[in-house]
């Protein structure tokens, strides 16, 4: 039984050939791979330090019974309880410019999830001058003013997610239906580079 | 940097400029390279190279402010 009956069986090769990198396990990252998993990507490399905690149950697809439990174990069940034959490599390490590179060598897209601007700007730094394909978000947090989340295309490489300005740092709470509207951005995001489609 | 105005498209209008690298342009705008993503024409830009790289006349400037939150 697949997740996603709707795909040709070309759609269905190259999403199930795809690998991709979830930089941060969170509100963002943790949404987009269920999207992912869901619109029929099996192979990902997750990465994230954290473990699960009460004030992420507001945003992160995550649930009260895993509280306390690494983030990237919590997921990875998660995902498997949608489709159970998915290849995940984890890793419950902090990213830095030392070993990003190393950590998504394999991927053919990466999709920056991480909650600060400066590890944003890290990721980017250190991958777009390899060529690799990123999706990041900018700018999510709060309520209301959901049309103002748009899909950019930056360069050859980039996808830009967000509305630029919403910023935690300013008091804007994440809230989960502005931070999922973003991960459904980098989710279509991902799905339409890879299958050829306008973003 | 000396010499006639340039004319670029900065953020999709056109304005017209003193010459000046893209890093300085966008300094004297307030956009500190380090917190957003340059894109020079077509391409994304460093903002180790946005130190360098001059303005063009005609060419295209985006800038993408990156704010927390995920």
């Amino acid at each position: 039984m697949r997740a996603n009956t709707y795909l040709t069986e070309r759609e269905r090769g190259i999403l199930e050939s795809a690998r991709i990198g979830i930089a941060g396990a969170g509100g963002l990252g943790s949404n987009v791979a269920m999207l992912l998993v869901r619109a029929g990507i099996r192979k990902f490399v997750i990465v994230d330090f954290d473990t699960v905690n009460a004030s992420n149950l507001n945003r992160q697809f995550f649930f009260r019974s895993q509280i306390g439990e690494k983030k990237v174990d919590a997921l990875a069940h998660n995902l498997r309880l949608i489709e159970p034959d998915l290849d995940l490599e984890l890793y419950d390490v902090r990213l830095t410019g030392d070993n990003i590179t190393d950590v998504f060598a394999g991927c053919d897209i990466v999709v920056e999830a991480f909650d600060s601007a400066e590890s944003k700007t890290m990721l980017l730094d250190a991958l777009l001058p390899l060529g690799r394909p990123v999706v990041a978000a900018t700018g999510l947090a709060g309520w209301g003013r959901s049309n103002e989340i748009k899909t950019h295309r930056v360069g050859r490489n980039l996808v830009l997610v967000g509305d630029q300005s919403s910023d935690v740092n300013d008091g804007l709470a994440p809230q989960g239906a502005r931070v999922a509207i973003a991960a459904a951005h980098e989710a279509n995001a991902v799905v339409s580079f890879l299958l050829g489609e306008e973003l | 940097m000396k010499g006639a105005p340039v004319k670029i498209v900065y953020q999709g209008k056109e304005t017209e400029t003193v010459p000046a690298t893209v890093g300085a342009f966008l300094a004297a705008n307030g956009i500190a390279a380090g917190k957003a993503v340059i894109e020079y024409k077509g391409d994304v830009l460093s903002g180790e190279d946005a130190a360098s790289v001059p303005l063009e006349d005609g060419a295209e400037l985006n800038v993408f402010k990156i704010v927390a939150g995920g």
